[in-house]
């Protein structure tokens, strides 16, 4: 059996940026993922904010993290070629008391090393946001945006490129940890098993129980879901920058706002809410509505046609309920457990984070095994099973640029996605380079393809046609997002039906 | 209406389908046989005469697909050439399923005679030609 | 840039509205037409539509919709033999920008992009349905959950079957005729609602496709949840009280492994937009006036971009009006002066009144014969739709029609004929 240097359980955000990092270096790697493809669970379901730091207690792992991803998260994105915008931030307070938390926010963004903080007056936000309410507020210039499931897949590639494997649908199911015997941990799934000398525990929300498998029961995580709308992107212009509240002392989260994404949606939420099960991503009836009022309170100019989809996430919260509030992400190596590398509890700021915490768990395997690193490692979006990376959308090129594309590749000439103009070349490229299975999620996160107004009204039909004829992939094994989301029951017709006419 | 009447009828209201004018009929039924006594609102014949076959003796077109052989699409559309017995549609359906046809085909073409024992003919609404590729 | 117009009227959408749009403008004596479509098969929705009663008004047969569209094509077809009428296929009109002298539009198509220039566009595209996302569908996000559309051409078109056991939101009247699909298929559908009290379809698809199944439709009733994290497991409903709010003690849960939405559908009516077309807001439509002119004068817009219609024989009515009207300002106005401006020098807007959602056209700017159409906002029996001069006067009254019934599922329509060039009114009411 191949024992790996390392195993990452887990290809979100946190796990591909770590799998990515430790690629540069001479260790072997695999990353263990439940689903299908990367970022399926809270990677994909989020703001897609890239957070200043103002938020977190000076020194704790949030906000040293925060504040380095941030740094870091454009050289990155400009490196993998992922969506990103320095778009800036207004905190703004409506009440006395979130006037007095204001001047907090400031002294603590200073501490923390956020660049360019400074509190703002009526005059200045209106420059900035003409309409906005409220009377003061922070501005955090660099605060931004990415695409978060852009993020995942180019670290994901990047590192698939270098060398790490990947096995998708399999979860980890028991750990044994090393003794006497054998001196390296074992991972059960339900058909596999993995040796390795290090793992690393990215589980997200399921983190708490792969670091019980080994053991360690001191922790507990408490999902907390948020929901989200997603508006038309008729509304692209109405907003300049992010708007938030101030939040409470003992708020879940941010509150609720309005942000743009780099694909030229605005999203409204989210909301707060402890749940039982960590996998319940419904949107609930009373929630929905609080954020329709809060949207057209905040953006006026809404109407209800605007209003294309809702999703939820869920946070992978330490802090219980009662509690409320923030807890430190926990970026451990374990001593009892020799080799074995905790990331609990990595909520929001969690995608900002990523690359920082990234950093911490080369420092934190550098102490466990001796690391080199490499000089051939692949910079840049790297070419994955023979296709390279389409740099530009052909939605964002100008008519001249789109003639020479078409004429370079004919398939650019063939819209899949109306709404969002996709195209054939962008749908094939995006489908070969799928790392693990190909499911319409992954195309959809992948290309933007049915994200559109008409949510895939009209172009599921057709990516169904590619997938088959392009793909060899039938009707009844197309999948939403893997096993057990089949999208059809099959042929209507079955091609067993006695011939009726002579021929 | 007196009370020996509301003893000796049913009324059922009914929404003519002859064409989109959609009026609503009010047939009174003898409550034993059965038989149509009244039929009220009717402001056509066709409107009457469709009640009272709708009734006694309702019928359907049955419209559905066929699979095609060596076609440039996989199905083709169906229908009966005539309404039919509305007991009858799932005689026609389970013959329309089980029959395959080879392309190329034209609108009109004949599909399946007598489909199921049921009186009628099932014909391609939709026509589909021969493919250049070869099936896979 | 090559300045030459090309096309006196180009087409956009080769679905019923397209077609007898194309046939509308080549009748009236328009020499070069370009139908401009995305598929590959002319005849848009109508190649799925499988099921009969197409055609009842325009060729006094019931025929399914590739029937239909088939008729209307072979009237192309002499146009085309004559290189009248160019039809460019699984093409896609990029945009759309009215210039001083006509319409550029880049359209592009497998391995070509490309400018055409015409003097008139008519807009033909049609609509798209309301998604899950639209209606705010609460619950999960599994696969199993499909617009009735989206569906009918998965099975009638790509042979593809969508579900063993369906529940149906929206009483529509692709939801109903969908219901029906479904049954024949073997496939059970569980449940029809609709929030409203009364069906969104025709009378007939109600009786033809539920009744003839005991198919339970359930109105005045909303979704509590989806339920299902990977395919669709059951749907939770609950009747709506009579503030419209779900009451939740009537909640049910229904087992099935497919949801299909007929929730309405919203003209495609991005074109008109970003050519700079005013919209009407209770249609989704552009406005336009008595010739089915928009606000840009040139861009002409007809069948369902323009307002939903329930039945396709209205549709190329009003697509032929529109075509001729196209080709009539190409020949004639855009020949002479090289522009188009406004018919008439008066544009009077019609004032939508009373118990009416819309009425169409929104302007009238000379006399002449007028096709209105509207719908109600709700169903009424016994009533009255009059046309009068907005000024209030004792003989304000220009014209008044009479229903024994209507509803808002099925679009009013008829002639008037506009001697004079005045504001005017269109309401309704029960008598």
């Amino acid at each position: 059996m191949k024992i790996y240097d390392a195993v990452i359980v887990g290809a979100g955000v946190i796990g591909c940026a770590a799998a990515r990092t430790l690629a540069q270096t001479n260790l072997s790697i695999l990353v263990i993922e439940k689903e299908p493809d990367t970022g399926f669970g809270i990677s994909s379901k989020n703001s897609g904010v890239v957070h200043s730091g103002i938020h977190y207690t000076p020194g704790t792992n949030r906000a040293v993290c925060n504040v380095r991803g941030n740094q870091m998260m454009e050289d990155l994105c400009s490196e993998l070629c992922v969506p990103f915008k320095r778009t800036g931030k207004i905190t703004v307070a409506f009440t006395e008391e979130q006037t007095q938390s204001l001047t907090k926010l400031l002294e603590q963004g200073k501490a923390n090393g956020v660049p360019g903080i400074r509190l703002i007056d009526r005059e200045k936000m209106e420059k900035l946001q003409p309409g906005i309410v409220g009377t003061t507020a922070i501005y955090t210039p660099s605060t931004g945006i990415v695409s978060p499931y852009e993020l995942t897949i180019a670290l994901a590639e990047s590192a698939y490129a270098n060398g790490v494997e990947f096995k998708f649908n399999h979860t980890v199911r028991s750990i044994d940890i090393p003794d006497r015997q054998k001196k390296y941990f074992l991972l059960h799934t339900e058909t596999n098993t993995f040796s390795a000398k290090v793992i690393i525990n990215a589980a997200g929300l399921g983190s708490a129980d792969i670091a019980r498998m080994a053991g360690i029961d001191e922790y507990t995580l408490y999902p907390c879901r948020g929901e989200y709308y997603v508006l038309d992107k008729r509304l692209k212009e109405a907003l300049n920058l992010l708007i938030y509240p101030v939040p409470g002392a003992h708020d879940s989260g941010l509150g609720i706002h309005l942000t743009n994404t780099v694909d030229g949606n605005i999203l409204i939420g989210p909301s707060n809410e402890y749940i039982i099960d960590d996998e319940d991503t419904a949107t609930t009836i009373d929630i929905m509505e609080t954020l329709r009022e809060e949207g057209h309170h905040l953006l006026p100019s809404l109407s209800s046609t605007d209003f294309i989809r809702s999703f939820a996430g869920i946070r992978p919260k330490l802090a219980p309920p009662e509690e409320g509030g923030f807890r430190d992400f926990v970026i451990e190596s374990r001593r009892d457990v020799r080799g074995f590398i905790n990331l609990i509890g990595i909520e929001s700021p969690g995608l900002t984070a990523s690359p920082a915490i990234a950093e911490q768990v080369k420092e934190l395997v550098g102490q466990l095994l001796p690391l080199r690193d490499r000089k051939d490692f692949i910079q840049g979006r790297p070419v994955i099973h023979n296709t390279p990376f389409l740099k530009k959308r052909f939605s964002d090129c100008s008519h001249d640029e789109k003639k020479t594309l078409i004429s370079q590749n004919p398939d650019y000439g063939s819209i899949v996605c109306r709404c969002e103009e996709i195209t054939l070349a962008e749908i094939k490229t995006a489908a070969a380079r799928t790392i693990g299975p190909v499911t319409f999620a992954g195309i959809k996160y992948r290309t933007r393809a049915m994200m559109g107004r008409c949510q895939g009204g009209f172009c599921l039909q057709r990516l169904t046609e590619i997938l088959r004829e392009s793909f060899g992939i039938t009707v009844d094994t197309q999948t939403l997002k893997g096993p057990g989301t089949e999208l059809f029951t099959g042929p209507l017709r079955p091609s067993s039906c006695p011939l009726g006419k002579e021929s | 209406m007196n009370l020996s009447d509301q003893e000796k009828h049913i009324v059922e209201e009914l929404t003519c389908i002859v064409c989109p004018k959609s009026c609503v009929l009010r047939v009174e039924k003898d409550k034993i046989s059965g038989a149509i006594t009244a039929i009220h609102n009717a402001n056509c014949q066709r409107g009457t005469a469709w009640v009272t076959q709708e009734l006694l003796h309702p019928t359907r077109s049955v419209c559905s697909s066929v699979l095609v052989e060596n076609g440039t699409e996989p199905l083709t559309g169906v229908r009966t050439n005539q309404p039919v017995s509305r007991d009858d549609v799932f005689k026609v359906m389970e013959a329309i399923k089980s029959c395959r046809i080879s392309a190329p085909i034209a609108i009109g073409e004949i599909v399946l005679e007598n489909p199921g024992g049921v009186p009628c003919r099932v014909i391609a609404t939709r026509s589909v030609d021969l493919t250049l590729f070869a099936a896979d | 840039m090559d300045k030459k117009i090309e096309f006196a009227v180009a087409v956009i959408g080769a679905g019923p509205a397209g077609l007898a749009a194309a046939a509308g403008a080549a009748g009236a004596g328009a020499k070069s037409v370009v139908v401009i479509d995305r598929d590959n098969r002319a005849g848009g929705i109508l190649n799925q539509c499988i099921h009969d009663g197409f055609g009842l008004h325009r060729y006094n047969e019931s025929l399914s919709g590739p029937e239909y569209a088939e008729r209307e094509k072979q009237v192309l077809l002499n146009y085309e033999t004559a290189g009248k009428i160019t039809i460019l296929s699984e093409t896609f009109v990029q945009d759309l920008i009215p210039e001083s002298y006509g319409f550029p539009l880049a359209v592009m198509s497998t391995g070509s992009f490309r400018i055409i220039r015409a003097a008139t566009v008519i807009l033909a595209m049609g609509c798209r349905e309301r998604t899950a996302g639209a209606i705010s569908l609460p619950g999960t996000r599994p696969a199993g959950i499909l617009t009735a559309g989206t569906a009918q051409r998965l099975m009638n078109i790509q042979n593809i079957n969508v579900g063993r056991r369906a529940v149906i939101i929206g009483s529509g009247d692709i939801g109903l005729i969908m219901a029906r699909r479904l049954t024949l298929e073997g496939a059970e559908v569980a449940a029809v609602t609709d929030i409203q009290p009364y069906p969104g379809g025709l009378d007939r698809n109600v009786r033809q496709c539920l009744h003839d199944f005991n198919i339970p439709l359930l109105l005045s009733t909303g979704v509590v949840k989806v339920h299902g994290n990977k395919r669709v497991e059951g749907i939770t409903v609950a009747q709506l009280d009579s503030k419209n709010r779900l009451n939740l003690q009537t909640s049910t849960y229904i087992p099935c492994d497919t949801i299909l939405l007929s929730v309405g559908l919203i003209p495609e009516h991005e074109l008109a937009r970003s050519a700079g077309a005013a919209l009407d807001p209770a249609t989704q439509g552009p406005v336009v006036d008595q010739h089915l002119m928009t606000t840009v004068p040139g861009l002409f817009a007809c069948g369902n971009v323009l307002q939903v219609h329930d039945l396709v024989d209205f549709v190329s009515e009003e697509a032929e009006y529109a075509g001729a009207c196209a080709a009539e300002m190409a020949l004639n106005q855009f020949r002479s002066t090289g522009r188009v401006i406004q018919s008439g020098n008066t544009i009077l807007p019609i004032k939508v009144g009373s118990n009416l959602r819309y009425v169409l056209p929104h302007t009238i700017s000379k006399p002449g014969r007028v096709t209105l159409s509207m719908r109600v906002t709700a169903p009424e029996i016994n009533f009255r739709v009059c046309v009068a001069r907005l000024e209030k006067s004792d003989n304000r009254i220009l014209l008044t029609k009479t229903f024994t019934r209507v509803s808002p599922s099925e679009m009013l329509r008829f002639a008037f004929n506009c001697d004079t060039v005045e504001p005017l009114e269109v309401y309704g009411e029960s008598f």
